[in-house]
């Protein structure tokens, strides 16, 4: 417990060190390859998508939207979004949240970064944002990416919508916008599951294949016939919430549902991660 | 470690209550009135679109938006998911008399649902429409999403 007696100078408290601590963040992961390939391929991944698709006939009707890809690419963010975005945003999301810690621990530089005059709390918080604007570029990129892809590979035709009006072109793109921004909430809840995986296992292919599997379990519980109950309290079912959106007669009680249960889990695994942190011992080294 | 199950079991009694807040009090989330009020909607608004996909215009008079659906073989009523879900729609025929078609129904615990009707009736699933194009029969298969909340 020394080790928090000494890098707790409470009476001279850095100022800024947050911001500072979240630049270096951000510079240190625009700098990786592996950072902006993710990037690159959720921007480009549903272009070669819809160019997959107009080279056949057939549709991927097992999809919602899936039987109108052909006819409107406004069609195309909705099949990204439920065919790719339940297993994909958990991996995406933690390739930085589940690492952005246990890269430290990985490289043993947690002795040399905690003498410097940032406190405990402020390189937790730093990283912590660090890895939630990185989640945001993400969805950001992707729910652009599928939108272009869309209407500029298949074109801006009205599209049906979940209840069978039909949706001008105008108000689907703003629907697949707000559609998109729907899936942050579950996403950023994620991305704190991740941070705390990256802290309690301090081992980076945990602190990312972690979150992943918990999503996995809960989507495959989501699948069975099982109590209803637990099914709105996983964090994989705030990414159906944007169903609602999708009619003439939108219903939002999924949603407003979603983002208590993604706040509820990024509150607990955050003050989770917080507080281990905050305890270990790094001097044993 | 012994902090970590800690937290571990913070964690799960703050799920615990949270799910049992949200399904306080709460039936099961799939159940045949919120079926019947989704897809009644949805196959009229669908059959309007058919109409202007085959004609042009939509010149027959629209369905109402009355479903009755029943799960596994039942008359009517039935809760939870599955692929054994019937629901009876008013469908105009192009004879001018309306009446009840069958739809097979395949209902997600999600709460999304995904119809196939009666190709024989509505089409399949490509129709050739006013403009001598082939189009996406609407009313061949088709998907919708209820409130499970």
């Amino acid at each position: 417990m020394t080790a928090v007696a000494l890098d707790e100078p409470a009476v001279t408290r850095p100022r800024g060190g947050v911001r500072t601590v979240y630049l270096w963040e951000l510079e240190k992961l625009t700098a990786q390859w592996r950072i902006r390939a993710v990037a690159a391929v959720c921007l480009l991944a549903p272009f070669a998508f819809v160019l997959a698709l107009k080279t056949q006939d057939t549709v991927p009707s097992d999809t919602l939207f899936g039987r109108w890809v052909h006819d409107t690419g406004y069609a195309i963010p909705g099949v990204v979004l439920g065919f790719a975005g339940q297993w994909a945003f958990p991996l995406l999301t933690c390739v930085v949240a589940g690492d952005i810690f246990a890269a430290e621990d990985h490289h043993g530089t947690w002795q040399t970064i905690l003498i410097r005059s940032r406190t405990r709390g402020q390189i937790f918080t730093g990283k912590v944002l660090a890895a939630a604007t990185f989640t945001v570029v993400v969805v950001a990129l992707a729910g652009a990416g599928s939108i272009a892809a869309g209407v500029l590979l298949v074109g801006h035709q009205p599209l049906v919508a979940l209840d069978g009006s039909l949706v001008s072109s105008g108000r689907a793109a703003e629907l697949a916008a707000l559609s998109w921004l729907c899936v942050l909430p579950p996403a950023l809840g994620f991305t704190a599951l991740g941070v705390l995986f990256s802290i309690a296992t301090r081992h980076s292919a945990a602190g990312v294949m972690g979150p992943v599997l918990v999503g996995l379990l809960m989507q495959l519980y989501a699948y069975v016939d099982a109590l209803d109950v637990i099914r709105h309290a996983l964090l994989t079912t705030p990414f159906d919430a944007w169903h609602g959106l999708m009619s003439a007669t939108p219903y939002y009680g999924p949603l407003v549902e979603g983002c208590v249960v993604s706040a509820v889990y990024a509150v607990v695994c955050l003050a989770a991660g917080y507080v281990l942190l905050r305890r270990r011992d790094f001097t044993k080294g | 470690m012994n902090r970590l199950l800690g937290c571990a079991a913070t964690a799960a009694a703050a799920l615990a209550l949270l799910g049992g807040t949200a399904g306080c009090g709460a039936g099961p989330d799939i159940t045949s009135p919120r079926l019947e009020h989704a897809i009644g909607p949805t196959f009229r608004n669908l059959f309007v679109l058919q109409q202007t996909e085959l004609h042009g215009t939509d010149n027959m008079p629209s369905p109402d938006t009355w479903a009755n659906c029943a799960k596994g073989g039942r008359k009517s009523g039935g809760s939870g998911p599955g692929d054994d879900w019937v629901c009876l729609v008013h469908w105009p025929s192009p004879s001018g008399i309306t009446q009840p078609i069958a739809y097979e129904v395949n209902v997600q615990p999600t709460g999304c649902y995904r119809a196939q009707g009666p190709a024989t009736l509505v089409g399949q699933q490509r129709i050739r429409g006013a403009d001598g194009q082939q189009h996406t029969n609407p009313l061949y298969e088709f998907d919708g999403c209820f409130d499970t909340t």
